[in-house]
């Protein structure tokens, strides 16, 4: 991808003390970055101590890929004059594609890239992991769901049959 | 890369408890209340999870058959528009009329009123009894307004046998504090020729507003009551779009009223053939101009609900309920197996809309004599039973 000498580079610092080299438009794609270099304009280090390296480099793919899926949108605008819907719809298609083939990572990276498009603030991340994690959810029971996350049960077995006898029709098999 | 890996037990227990409960916000219902099974925690934050705006629940489709010879065949379906699914319920109270607002309504003896949150109670439903209304009636409409409070509106009084048409059945509304029904003005005198029941009525409130609109379905007659001072207010209109043969009164979007109905007769571009359709139109809830159509229901829906027969009548088993910009559409015909599409609505000038078959029932045998529909939001903390457990979780950082 060709960009401009110009274009500013920030320096994102992961806890483990990894450097990463992003143009300030990638890094504006965090509402926290962004947020701190309006705050102050000459920051061009940031360390993120909440964020280690293996991750941080997720959330910097996931960024480049979006903005430059905006740019090339923008491109094509400004060349027609207007965007083409089919173009757009399939250009579209293809990110969904992009963010579904990037979503597949095992229940520990989705945890931490959770935690790190909170922290970061970027809303198009935190709603894909989100999602994906409600989807790993979805259908199943109580104690499918447990194992899925490793999750202690601390109800007591007359609390969980009061849920379940109070709403059978959520328990019931099919869906 | 030194990137140990955590302890099997901590995958959760890193994200906090905002995090857990934006997570359970995405869930249909039916996960949601799955998930509460899950730990306290979970228990907890599907509880609030209701709060978070971003996921507002769409309003679900009821629909209760009842069989007037073996009751155990009475089935009672509730369509969740998220899930896309229709999920079985428990089998509804024999004297149940009607459902609105989170709640379903049962009169037995026309005098007795109870009403149980929708959804709530498992195979032993929670029904509370009010105090008798003032006037006795059957099949009224009732729609429910600041949570918890119900209006009753219509119905019929029955004297030996046959409808008493000289009595006129004030509007009443039911105070939870101090379990009491107030009297307020009847239905206006231009809706006794044309049925004064839920058969013949169809109703929107719109909260904003604080106002129900009883439309006829037949007649097209509208009137609107004010429901904080207790009053018809505006005299009585018609909508009736041309060439519409009957049509229902829904609440739309936010404060939006929309008139979904049969037209027949419609010019089918120069082929000469008149072919009914069913149209949705948006109405100004202050009855200014005329209703503006905004969609119709593709022909290959339309034939797949109806058939295609050339016989008019096949329509007569046609209702429409809806609210929130869902407008859900069946045939009550128990021939064809109860068979219904939706059209979502969205978009500021309501000019975004599409149609989907909805799956047919589940499970076979379901022939009723009488079909009970409606549509209405489905309030977590009664299906949850979360109220008084005491939910303080503090965020583990």
């Amino acid at each position: 991808m060709a960009r401009s000498s110009t274009e500013n580079m920030i320096t994102l610092m992961s806890s483990d003390g990894e450097e990463f080299m992003v143009t300030e438009k990638v890094a504006r794609e965090c509402t926290t970055i962004r947020n701190m270099l309006e705050d102050d304009c000459v920051i061009t280090n940031i360390p993120l101590p909440n964020v280690t390296s293996d991750i941080l480099s997720m959330v910097i793919e996931y960024c480049m890929e979006h903005v430059a899926a905006a740019e090339k949108a923008a491109a094509e605008t400004a060349e027609k004059g207007s965007s083409s819907a089919p173009a757009a719809a399939k250009a579209n298609k293809d990110l969904e594609e992009w963010d579904k083939a990037f979503m597949n990572v095992d229940v520990y990276t989705l945890c931490d890239l959770i935690l790190a498009a909170n922290y970061l603030n970027v809303s198009g991340l935190l709603d894909l992991t989100i999602q994906t994690a409600a989807n790993l959810i979805k259908g199943k029971s109580p104690e499918q769901i447990r194992k899925t996350f490793h999750i202690q049960n601390d109800l007591s077995l007359e609390e969980e049959e009061k849920i379940r006898s109070q709403t059978p029709w959520a328990f019931e098999k099919s869906e | 890369m030194e990137h140990s890996s955590p302890s099997v037990a901590s995958v959760w227990d890193r994200l906090s408890f905002d995090l857990t409960e934006l997570i359970l916000s995405y869930l249909p219902l039916r996960s949601l209340v799955r998930s509460s099974a899950v730990c306290h925690q979970w228990r907890c934050a599907a509880s609030s999870s209701a709060s978070l705006h971003r996921r507002r629940r769409r309003p679900w489709f009821f629909l209760f058959g009842l069989n007037n010879v073996v009751s155990r065949l009475d089935r009672s379906f509730g369509f969740d528009p998220e899930s896309f699914s229709w999920v079985p319920l428990p089998p509804p109270h024999p004297d149940c009329f009607s459902g609105a607002g989170g709640f379903s309504f049962a009169a037995s003896s026309c005098s007795r009123f109870a009403y149980s949150p929708v959804l709530s109670g498992g195979t032993q439903p929670n029904w509370r009894f009010t105090k008798p209304l003032t006037f006795p009636r059957c099949n009224p409409i009732v729609a429910v307004f600041d949570e918890n409070r119900f209006v009753v509106v219509g119905g019929s009084r029955y004297i030996g046998g046959l409808v008493d048409l000289e009595d006129w059945l004030a509007v009443e509304i039911y105070d939870p504090v101090t379990d009491a029904w107030e009297v307020g003005s009847p239905l206006p005198v231009d809706f006794r020729s044309s049925g004064t029941s839920s058969q013949w009525l169809s109703s929107a409130l719109l909260p904003e507003r604080k106002m129900l609109y009883v439309f006829g379905i037949y007649s097209c007659h509208v009137a609107a009551f004010d429901l904080s001072r207790r009053v018809w207010i505006g005299g009585v209109g018609t909508l009736r779009p041309p060439g519409t043969v009957f049509a229902f009164l829904i609440a739309g979007l936010g404060d939006s009223l929309l008139l979904a109905g049969l037209c027949s007769g419609e010019q089918d571009g120069g082929s000469g053939g008149a072919q009914p359709c069913f149209a949705i139109w948006a109405v100004d809830p202050l009855m200014r101009g005329q209703p503006r159509r905004i969609t119709v229901m593709p022909r290959d829906i339309l034939i797949g609900l109806f058939g295609i027969d050339d016989d008019e009548n096949r329509f007569a088993s046609l209702r429409c309920v809806g609210s929130d910009g869902l407008v859900y559409v069946f045939n009550e015909d128990h021939h064809k197996g109860y068979p219904a599409c939706v059209c979502e609505i969205q978009g500021k000038e309501m000019d975004q809309c599409s149609w989907r078959r909805i799956p047919p029932l589940p499970g076979p045998g379901n022939r009723f004599h009488k079909t009970i529909a409606f549509s209405s939001p489905v309030p977590l903390g009664p299906v949850l039973g979360t109220a008084h457990m005491g939910c303080v979780w503090q965020n583990v950082e």
